[in-house]
């Protein structure tokens, strides 16, 4: 069996009532009654109900004097008049008085400050003082001065331990990233190493056809060189009449040669507040910072690649090598279009390329693609930049396009 | 509180605040006569404080003051009476043929659980702090509005709405840990 439930408890004080006889028919008193009744008692019956009325009125307010001076923290003050209205009979004058005891006995035990030390006496006020003329003893007072120097004291030290815990974990969240940068480094060296590999073996083949120039010599290349200086030697290698198949390996061994200096020059502590705002993880972090240091750094590149690719001995038509591959996006400037173009122009006119209708040329600085059909067999090499060409003869190429960058792509696919 | 800033009487304010006073003596005291009696004795010393002049503004604390006075006198004359418990109290005042109700009225024609909630509660309410009972049994055995409620008590409404709220969380916790299950009521508070 289950137990009933019961309405709330103002409904149930409610319903009490309405089963009491509170409302019962009764004569209502009246002033008229009560006058009546007052005149019908004895003058000392009389006297005795005015002196009746001031002890309730005199015990309520010191009942109200005594709550007045706990809310400001004056237990002396408060215990005096709470007495005063206990005396008076005041209803929970006696509960509070008990209350204001305890806390004095709570504040005279061990730990809390006493006046033996701090000062005055608890009764005693200071004359002259604000706070004893705003009736706040000097013992609250020093009291909740030392309170507040201890809470300070102890929130300094609070902040100075989560200080000292951040820089612990800023300092292993520097060491991780440093790491991930050393482990990418590794990596890069270790693709460089295969790339100077193969074009060694290519060099070396290239060097036993009949008729090939001998001595390009990426293979010896530093990679302990600075980027640029790897750049102006494989730029050195096209003007000096490099294979294609060298070239390409040149490029590729540019790129890993910025991502080792990337790597290598990444200032991870400058940009530790990007580890503090969370917004990414540390990998993250790092492979972006190498992003970002190799597109600044491929901005340079790309001053190289201007001369370089005009410079290309271009093999379709000539002695039927098979096309060049590239095997991603190249990147110049967009300031170095028109130098590229032109270079363009007297890369096709001296080895008589046919091209589109669209050759590029000064005159279409309106348009915003160009589109060089190298050789109408297999290989075209498209430019892409903001104000050349026309969108129209560029039904199909894939382009890309990165930031005001010029993405120049190949395309070897017939 | 509807008393009229222009007839602030002692008259008005006895015809304002009668049934109030005599209903709040009621709920500590068993029977509505004695509630009577000691209600015109109060507004004696009323009248005796007050005469026939305008009334203070804070009468109604003054007021109630004097009535938990009276009610305690009353309750010391009775040591008697009052040595018994409240609910055995209750159920002899039901058991009494004198006793004025309605027929179907009285708590004997109460259902038994009933009952039984009503001595549960009538054992919390002393367990409460004064003004935690006071303000209960004034706002909502009385039935004032809060304002009224903080002006019997003497205390700001927030005060008096913190009295009420204290005691109710109270007297659910005594009802519930006596086994009483109560329905969560959605008027909280006034």
């Amino acid at each position: 069996m289950t137990a009933p439930e019961f309405p709330d408890v103002p409904d149930l004080l409610a319903q009490m009532r309405a089963h009491d006889d509170v409302d019962a028919p009764r004569p209502p008193n009246t002033l008229a009654t009560i006058r009546e009744l007052a005149n019908r008692q004895t003058p000392e019956q009389r006297q005795a109900a005015r002196e009746y009325g001031e002890r309730v009125a005199f015990g309520l307010d010191a009942l109200d004097l005594g709550e007045t001076f706990l809310e400001q923290g004056n237990l002396d003050a408060a215990a005096r008049w709470f007495a005063v209205a206990v005396r008076y009979d005041a209803d929970g004058a006696r509960a509070e008085l008990e209350t204001v005891e305890q806390l004095q006995a709570a504040f005279a035990e061990p730990g809390v400050p006493d006046d033996s030390v701090l000062g005055p006496a608890p009764l005693e006020q200071r004359p002259h003082d604000d706070a004893a003329a705003r009736g706040i003893s000097t013992y609250t007072l020093d009291w909740a001065d030392r309170e507040a120097e201890r809470i300070t004291t102890e929130a300094r030290d609070e902040a100075a331990a989560i200080v000292q815990n951040a820089k612990s974990s800023a300092a292993a969240l520097v060491l991780d990233a440093q790491t991930d940068a050393a482990r990418i480094r590794a990596q890069a060296h270790r693709d460089a190493e295969m790339i100077r590999a193969r074009a060694a073996d290519d060099i070396q083949g290239h060097d036993e056809r009949p008729g090939a120039k001998s001595g390009t010599t990426l293979w010896k290349l530093d990679f302990s060189e600075p980027a640029d200086s790897q750049l102006w030697r494989a730029r050195w290698c096209s003007q000096t009449g490099a294979a294609p198949a060298d070239l390409r390996l040149a490029l590729e061994f540019a790129e890993k040669a910025l991502a080792i200096h990337a790597a290598e020059t990444a200032s991870l502590e400058k940009r530790f507040d990007q580890f503090m705002d969370a917004t990414f993880s540390r990998g993250e972090l790092v492979e972006r910072r190498w992003f970002t240091g190799a597109r600044s750094r491929l901005w340079d590149v790309a001053r190289s690649l201007k001369l370089f690719v005009p410079s290309l001995p271009w093999p379709v038509g000539r002695d039927e090598r098979p096309p060049i591959v590239w095997d991603g996006p190249r990147v110049i400037s967009e300031q170095e279009h028109k130098s590229v173009v032109a270079e363009i122009h007297a890369t096709l006119g001296r080895h008589e390329h046919r091209t589109t209708d669209t050759v590029p040329s000064m005159r279409d600085s309106n348009r915003d693609v160009t589109v060089v059909d190298m050789c109408g067999r297999s290989a075209r090499l498209v430019f892409q930049a903001k104000f050349y060409g026309s969108p129209s003869a560029l039904p199909v190429l894939p382009m890309s396009e990165d930031d005001g960058l010029i993405v120049i792509t190949d395309l070897s696919a017939p | 509180m509807s008393t009229d800033s222009s007839d602030n009487t002692l008259d008005s304010f006895i015809r304002e605040w009668d049934s109030k006073l005599v209903a709040y003596i009621r709920k500590n005291v068993p029977t509505a006569e004695i509630a009577a009696d000691i209600a015109q004795g109060v507004w004696v010393v009323v009248y005796e404080q007050e005469g026939d002049g305008p009334v203070p503004d804070n009468l109604a604390k003054l007021l109630f003051g004097i009535a938990r006075h009276k009610v305690a006198d009353w309750h010391r004359a009775n040591t008697a009476r009052q040595s018994v418990p409240l609910t055995s109290l209750l159920a002899e005042i039901v058991e009494t043929p004198s006793r004025e109700a309605e027929p179907g009225e009285s708590l004997r024609e109460l259902p038994e659980h009933m009952q039984d909630a009503f001595h549960e509660l009538e054992k919390i309410l002393p367990r409460l702090t004064q003004r935690e009972r006071d303000a209960v049994i004034l706002r909502h055995y009385v039935g004032m509005p809060v304002d009224e409620v903080a002006a019997a008590m003497g205390v700001k409404q927030y005060a008096a709405k913190r009295f009420m709220a204290k005691g109710l969380r109270k007297i659910r916790t005594l009802l519930s840990q006596a086994g009483y299950t109560i329905s969560v009521s959605t008027r909280e508070m006034p």
